[in-house]
């Protein structure tokens, strides 16, 4: 499996000189699996860069992708209007999301509307590329020899967003962007996601400082997020979903915070790669 | 006047090392004149704009919308000041025939969407809709609005503060040879002639941009990269209109998300030597600020 992170800020895009290392641009991860197959967890800004990539590299020839949807909040989806493969005939995208009570392909057509969208509408028959869509549901979803596992977690009060668990060829990735934990249950289906991953990606939006100030927000401090890792026995942990006023200095201390732990800790950095060897 | 630049890219927020300079953030421009603040436009560039008038402690501000396209509205829900329940916000815009201003700035805000819908936010906001060539004072400033041609409803400002004048002239393809502005009056009737509202909205453009001191410019497009259907204008669209109706400063902005730093320098330079020896260039870059 082969994962490079195009989009690793929280919120809204940064794009600031003191954010340039760890990245200002809003939630996307690529993952190429060992048979070819493209995932894309989220469809922040990072999309844009990465459908650019794909088209210098031949996708426009039939070209296809799946983008994993983990919730609805703008920073999540603000990319897939300007993902120029969207525009490109021969290309087909398979989107799998949850619209809560809603089609998924209407919600994510409400972005498109013309008042604020420019942007030829590619969710029309006809224009631009193939689009099929699923509903995440509680069955597992199989891409080629990956296998997706998606579970709710507790995000703002009243709404949850979808963890990812990628497995493949014994290779595995858990991606879990936005979560809170305030209750012991909270943690349950983090830990299903999470058990025994070779790499987790995981929200760590607040300073372990800053947290208790803004606990019930919906995000996690990178403590919590490294607690989670260690309950879990993950090989190594991504801290991710950076708040907007964390400059790069920011977080390098809070890696540094981490150096001596029992857990390998890193944080999220715009085009960092990582290649999960077959087992 | 004061003139600050807090967000001078198009279409999407760009955050890479080679833009760094010029700067990342989507449109928004501030205009303090000595008796109030005036904002234009809501793109990422307002958190900015929002931490500086806290730190000021600014309470109120009048913003202008050009129009509600996402990369000049996105930051408004992500502006701090606007979280505070002792702020008050008077927002303008052009009348939209089928969408009042209020109900665009709430769809922006609904679930599932965004946490936190229009109406919990703490600020007292009031909306003001202004019909094409309305002129209406804020900030003890007199500030004009005209429709332009962009894809929907869109529109520039003026605004004339003591014996100085300022414009924002974007989103607009100036020459373009097709008509992409909806609900113009009367556009849709058996007869109506979108070559003469071409006409209209360039000199919509050119009475805009009428001898202002400094006038903030949509330079999206080199003419190799021209596209006839997006609403934007090339660079050299503007040393025409800038000769045309002199101003004294010409402002290129809305960069293109590709248009690195040093392309930018390039274009500056050649603009200086083919603008007029009165015409000042310069390119928009956050940070910056013009005093007039």
């Amino acid at each position: 499996m082969h994962i490079k992170l195009w989009g690793t800020r929280g919120t809204i895009p940064t794009p600031t000189p003191q954010t340039t290392r760890y990245g200002g641009n809003t939630p996307c991860v690529a993952v190429h699996a060992a048979d070819g197959e493209l995932i894309i967890l989220d469809a922040g800004i990072g999309l844009h860069w990465l459908g650019e990539e794909l088209l210098s590299n031949g996708f426009a020839d039939g070209g296809h992708a799946h983008i994993l949807l983990s919730h609805m909040h703008w920073g999540h989806i603000q990319g897939l209007p300007f993902f120029q493969p969207m525009l490109v005939r021969d290309c087909h995208i398979h989107l799998h999301g949850c619209g809560d009570g809603s089609p998924l392909m209407d919600v994510l057509h409400r972005q498109m509307e013309h008042t604020y969208c420019p942007v030829p509408d590619f969710f029309v028959d006809g224009v631009g590329a193939r689009l099929t869509a699923t509903d995440i549901g509680a069955a597992p979803i199989q891409v080629g020899v990956t296998t997706i596992t998606a579970r709710r977690v507790n995000h703002a009060p009243g709404v949850t967003t979808f963890g990812f668990r990628l497995d493949s060829c014994g290779q595995s990735l858990a991606y879990i962007p936005d979560v809170e934990y305030l209750e012991p249950g909270h943690r349950q289906p983090a830990l299903a996601l999470a058990e025994g991953v070779d790499l987790l990606i995981h929200d760590a939006h607040h300073t372990s400082a800053e947290y208790d100030g803004r606990r019930g927000g919906g995000h996690c401090s990178d403590a919590a997020a490294v607690e989670l890792a260690r309950m879990a026995g993950v090989g190594k942990i991504i801290l991710f979903h950076h708040h907007p006023d964390h400059d790069d200095d920011v977080i390098d201390s809070v890696v540094r915070d981490h150096a001596n732990s029992d857990v390998d800790v890193e944080a999220a950095s715009e085009q960092a790669e990582y290649i999960l060897e077959s087992r | 006047m004061k003139i600050r630049f807090w967000g001078v890219r198009g279409s999407f927020p760009v955050s890479s090392p080679n833009v760094s300079r010029y700067g990342g953030n989507t449109p928004c421009v501030e205009v303090e004149t000595g008796q109030g603040v005036i904002v234009i436009d809501a793109g990422t560039g307002i958190r900015g704009f929002g931490k500086s008038l806290l730190e000021r402690s600014g309470k109120h501000f009048d913003l202008l919308l050009s129009h509600a396209h996402w990369d000049h509205i996105q930051g408004f829900p992500h502006c701090e000041l606007l979280y505070r329940d002792d702020v008050t916000v008077t927002v303008h815009g052009l009348h939209h025939p089928r969408r009042t201003l209020a109900s665009i700035l709430e769809g922006q805000q609904q679930e599932p969407f965004h946490p936190v819908p229009l109406h919990e936010l703490g600020a007292s906001i009031d909306f003001v809709e202004h019909e094409d060539g309305d002129t209406f004072e804020i900030a003890g400033a007199r500030v004009t609005c005209r429709r332009l041609n962009h894809p929907g409803v869109a529109g520039g400002f003026r605004i004339e503060y003591g014996d100085r004048a300022f414009a924002y002239i974007c989103d607009t393809d100036l020459n373009g040879e097709h008509l992409l502005a909806t609900d113009l009056p009367g556009v849709d009737e058996p007869g109506a002639d979108p070559a003469a509202w071409l006409r209209r909205l360039r000199q919509s453009a050119c009475d805009l941009g009428h001898s202002a001191d400094l006038a903030v410019c949509d330079t999206f497009f080199l003419p190799e990269e021209y596209d006839p259907d997006w609403g934007h204008s090339r660079v050299d669209d503007f040393l025409g209109l800038a000769a045309e109706v002199g101003f004294g400063t010409m402002c290129l902005f809305h960069h293109r998300p590709s248009r690195s730093d040093d392309e930018l320098e390039d274009i500056v330079a050649d603009c200086r030597r083919r603008a007029g020896r009165d015409i000042q260039v310069l390119a928009a870059q956050e940070g910056l600020q013009v005093d007039l």
